[in-house]
């Protein structure tokens, strides 16, 4: 077994210097950050206290008092708000308008602005329809209607794996879905006779439906492209060489964005490509605005506020967070963040409110839920 | 903070010894920097990063095979520790509890980018990486070997081989039972056995 010890400990690994030169630095300021967020004496004793509750509850209090303290104040406690309550349902800090969709190991669940819960299904993978009225759900070779109480509305079966199912935007007339590498079709009440392939070379990245219509879907290749198809006549429209592993159509239609590796990629809605904009990191989750004017980006354990006008990054919040979400009015940035159990709630002025507790009050005892979606004022 | 050129904090040879198991007085030093860290000195810190930063990067590399996601991985890692040292007991040491970190964390983005086939990605990366950077890390068949393996059996011989954890330890940085890490080795040694006898 030596071999095995010296292969894998011996190895050159590539970056590793360079790697460490770009993290210090980061890891430093972190640092720097936490010193400046605490209080100046006696801090550690109740910072430790407090940390038996929650990490961010006692940044709170840490953040109140260094923000007296501190004429320079510390950026996540002077953000953080003062007026949580523990005792409150973690889900009663969410602003009125809209249902949040979580996804966890043991499925996909539903939470209403008043803070109620619905388990909607052992789902590995879900979205909204347009209005909210219903999700879509995959479980193995199994796609799922249901409704926003978890009533099964249809299910229909293939043969292997299905993954990244996408409600269309317009009426809902349509879902798209992913088997293996092929983009299907099937009509919005789940008949079987409508379900149809479209395509057979799709990458594993979710369909992003035209706002506009039923008929327009963009999705994008195994070869590196994006292509966007009128599903009633599976005629082509447009393509464009660009890789892509998220995509999302501006609420207007006027935008699409695609995001790719350390890039960000807007394109005109015939396919042409606006602009490019670099990325400081691998982009690990992508939220755009309602707005279609900018887009949260989670890069290098940060969360980042791109604009798509110019190569302009501004960070919104520094943590491991594993899903993100815009309110329908895009006042508020939903995020899930895994380092603490916590969802976060930022809105207008950088604001942060805390949502403690949110795997025990979903019951999703086995494993954090992520925020994967959040559907809609009206619905 | 010291104002050495960052990429000081890295040995610029493979140093075998530094991986091996943390010795006793290593670990008193361990304590008396976690320690440090805890009351805000950057310069334990510093300490803390340049020796544990070689063990997170190649753990994280040997999961994932990929040099921008495992900066991220042990990036991450580093500032997952800051933000919860003030919770971290010194009474365990150090080392695990962020191998633990990064080996998990590897194992997430490996079972995603395997949903995602980030090919388009990565070939979009490798585009826009430094021209000294070797493209292929590993000519080595062990390497090479250990790639084909899923990230679960991977992270299974990263921490038995490069870390020299037992079993048991293995098993409780991975929330497994210990029979399923002594299978997993197993099955990734006979995987691994062509390319280690040649």
């Amino acid at each position: 077994m030596s071999a095995l010890h010296d292969s894998l400990r011996d190895a050159p690994l590539p970056g590793e210097a360079e790697a460490a030169a770009r993290s210090w630095p980061v890891v430093d300021a972190a640092l720097a950050e936490r010193t400046r967020s605490r209080p100046a004496r006696g801090g550690a004793r109740s910072l430790r206290r407090a940390s038996r509750v929650a990490l961010v509850a006692a940044l709170a209090a840490a953040g109140l008092a260094a923000a007296a303290l501190s004429p320079a104040g510390a950026w996540i406690g002077d953000r953080f708000a003062g007026d949580s309550d523990e005792t409150a349902p973690a889900f009663a800090a969410l602003p009125k308008g809209g249902s949040v969709l979580a996804l966890s190991r043991t499925g996909a669940y539903a939470i209403d602005a008043d803070g109620s819960t619905q388990r909607l299904g052992s789902f590995s993978d879900a979205g909204w329809s347009p209005r909210g009225r219903h999700a879509v759900g995959v479980k193995g070779r199994r796609l799922t209607a249901v409704t926003p109480v978890g009533t099964v509305k249809w299910t229909l079966a293939r043969p292997t794996r299905l993954h990244d199912p996408a409600w269309s935007m317009g009426e809902g007339y349509a879902v798209a879905y992913l088997e293996g590498s092929s983009l299907r079709v099937v009509a919005g009440d789940g008949d079987p006779s409508s379900d149809r392939l479209l395509r057979r070379a799709a990458a594993p990245v979710r369909p992003a439906w035209h706002p506009e219509s039923d008929r327009v879907l963009t999705y994008a290749t195994v070869s590196g492209a994006i292509e966007t198809v009128d599903i009633e006549s599976a005629a082509t429209l447009w393509r464009a060489p660009v890789s892509a592993h998220s995509l999302q159509w501006s609420r207007d239609g006027r935008r699409l964005v695609a995001v790719s590796g350390r890039r960000v990629i807007v394109l005109d809605r015939s396919g042409r490509i606006l602009r490019t904009l670099p990325l400081s990191g691998v982009a690990r989750e992508f939220a755009l605005h309602p707005s279609g004017t900018h887009a949260a980006v989670v890069v290098r354990g940060r969360v980042v506020d791109v604009r798509l006008d110019a190569p302009r990054e501004r960070q919104l919040f520094q943590g491991t967070v594993d899903g993100l979400a815009w309110s329908e009015d895009g006042r508020t940035l939903l995020m899930s963040w895994r380092d603490t159990g916590q969802w976060l709630l930022l809105g207008p002025g950088d604001r942060i409110r805390s949502m403690q507790g949110v795997s025990r009050e979903l019951g999703a005892r086995d494993g954090f839920p992520r925020v994967a979606g959040w559907c809609c004022g009206d619905g | 903070m010291s104002g050495d050129p960052p990429a000081a904090f890295v040995p610029a040879a493979p140093r075998p010894a530094v991986l091996a198991r943390v010795e006793p007085s290593s670990r008193r030093q361990e304590r008396r920097l976690v320690r440090e860290v805890q009351s805000g000195s950057a310069q334990a810190l510093e300490e803390l990063f340049r020796r544990e930063w070689p063990r997170a990067y190649r753990a994280a590399y040997l999961v994932v095979h990929d040099a921008a996601a495992a900066e991220d991985i042990a990036q991450e890692a580093f500032l997952a520790a800051v933000r919860a040292i003030d919770r971290f007991d010194r009474r365990r040491p150090f080392g695990p509890w962020m191998h633990r970190i990064v080996v998990n964390r590897a194992i997430d983005v490996t079972r995603a980018r395997t949903l995602r086939r980030e090919v388009d990605a990565t070939a979009a990366e490798s585009a826009e990486a430094p021209p000294d950077l070797p493209s292929s890390p590993f000519s080595g068949d062990v390497v090479a070997a250990l790639a084909e393996l899923s990230p679960e059996h991977r992270a299974v011989v990263v921490l038995r081989f490069v870390f020299d954890y037992t079993p048991g330890e293995i098993a409780r940085a991975l929330d497994m039972p210990r029979g399923t890490v002594n299978s997993r080795l197993r099955r990734a040694l006979d995987r691994l056995g062509d390319a280690i006898e040649r």
